[in-house]
């Protein structure tokens, strides 16, 4: 016998007890190879304490716990209507999250059409305001219109604490 | 899968028309074999006796669906494993719960009735039961995979093939995990093999 021989035989030994005639053959591979005759009687021996593990302690009464669950009607339920089952399951995770995300994309949508919305109305109110001035009684219309417009703008722009600072920089 | 015809399978088929008695038949045939993978995996009898009764309730409700496409035991193993493996995913989330759970139907009943099952003399008992006791301890500490390909290795109905099929993984890496499973638990149990107590506590 071949090592790949006696190597099927170490494995098959694992599953279960070696015929009489394989037994043989192992004995008369190992007082060819000697030195295989430790590692062999290891493996027995851990074979045997393996297949000697005691069962678990099962209750008594298990079976009669299972098929009192199976005719729980929620377990019943479950199991006549399978799909809905599956469904109200899927329903259940994604729902949720779903619904969070639409919110969000509805918010979303909403502030930014609320500020489209809020710019339009800015922007004709400048242009109303403008064509007001621009259509005064008496006033030019044309360029000459916005002569004082980068005083104006600066006058603006820069804070004064009292109407004297006011009035001083006017003069 | 062999062309031999599985009697499990034609007992779920059976299941899946609505036969009682064909599920009982199956409970009773499996739930030995599943209980000692949940206990080996868990390393807890009340939490793999739930977990058992899981396994079956899972058997139950996926009978509408079931296939004969692998043999029973295959199918029943790979959901017992995947239900250990989400029961030891959850214990790292939540340590503390547990999957007890009592509903208002069965709080009148007990949860188990345990049978005083063992008949040794006690200092043969006491000696058994240490050596259990390290062999547990030396499984529990493997792997999971290489653990639960050795204890479906005790199952002589399953081929290495199905072993590798529950494990989702290939022969060959199949044989390597028994390989060095049991590699690993020679080394640990060297004392205890070597002196041959086992086989005096057997005795």
């Amino acid at each position: 016998m071949n090592n790949s021989e006696y190597n099927e035989l170490r494995e098959a030994s694992w599953r279960r007890q070696l015929t009489s005639a394989e037994e043989r053959r192992v004995q008369d591979y190992l007082a060819a190879h000697p030195e295989a005759q430790a590692a062999w009687e290891d493996d027995l021996a851990l074979t045997r304490q393996l297949q000697g593990l005691p069962d678990a302690t099962l209750s008594s009464n298990f079976t009669s716990l299972v098929l009192r669950a199976i005719d729980s009607p929620r377990l019943h339920q479950e199991r006549v209507i399978p799909s809905a089952a599956g469904g109200s399951g899927w329903l259940k995770r994604f729902v949720p999250r779903m619904a969070m995300a639409a919110l969000a994309l509805a918010l979303g949508l909403g502030g930014f059409s609320r500020y489209q919305q809020h710019t339009r109305r800015q922007v004709a109110r400048d242009v109303k305001e403008f064509f007001q001035v621009a259509n005064l009684p008496g006033s030019v219309s044309g360029p000459e219109v916005f002569e004082d417009f980068e005083a104006i703008q600066k006058l603006q722009s820069v804070s004064f604490s009292t109407d004297d600072d006011l009035l001083a920089a006017l003069r | 899968m062999s062309d031999r015809p599985d009697p499990d399978a034609a007992l779920m088929l059976r299941v899946k028309q609505g036969d009682r008695d064909a599920f009982t038949a199956l409970v009773e045939k499996y739930k030995q074999p599943v209980m000692n993978l949940a206990y080996r995996t868990l390393s807890d009898a009340t939490e793999a006796e739930d977990l058992a009764q899981h396994v079956f309730l899972q058997v139950f409700k996926s009978a509408h669906r079931y296939e004969v496409t692998a043999k029973f035991s295959t199918w029943i193993f790979t959901i017992a494993r995947n239900l250990c493996l989400n029961e030891i995913r959850r214990r790292s989330r939540h340590p503390a719960e547990s999957l007890d759970e009592v509903s208002p139907e069965n709080e009148d009943q007990p949860l188990r009735q345990v049978q005083d099952v063992k008949s040794s003399s006690p200092p043969n008992a006491l000696l058994q039961s240490e050596l259990e006791e390290k062999v547990q301890l030396a499984l529990a500490e493997l792997p999971e995979k290489q653990r639960t390909a050795l204890l479906l290795c005790r199952q002589e109905e399953l081929s290495y093939e199905e072993i590798a099929q529950v494990l989702d993984c290939s022969l060959s890496a199949t044989k390597s995990l028994i390989h060095r499973g049991r590699e690993t638990l020679k080394g640990v149990l060297k004392p205890y093999l070597r002196t041959g107590a086992w086989r005096e506590g057997e005795e």
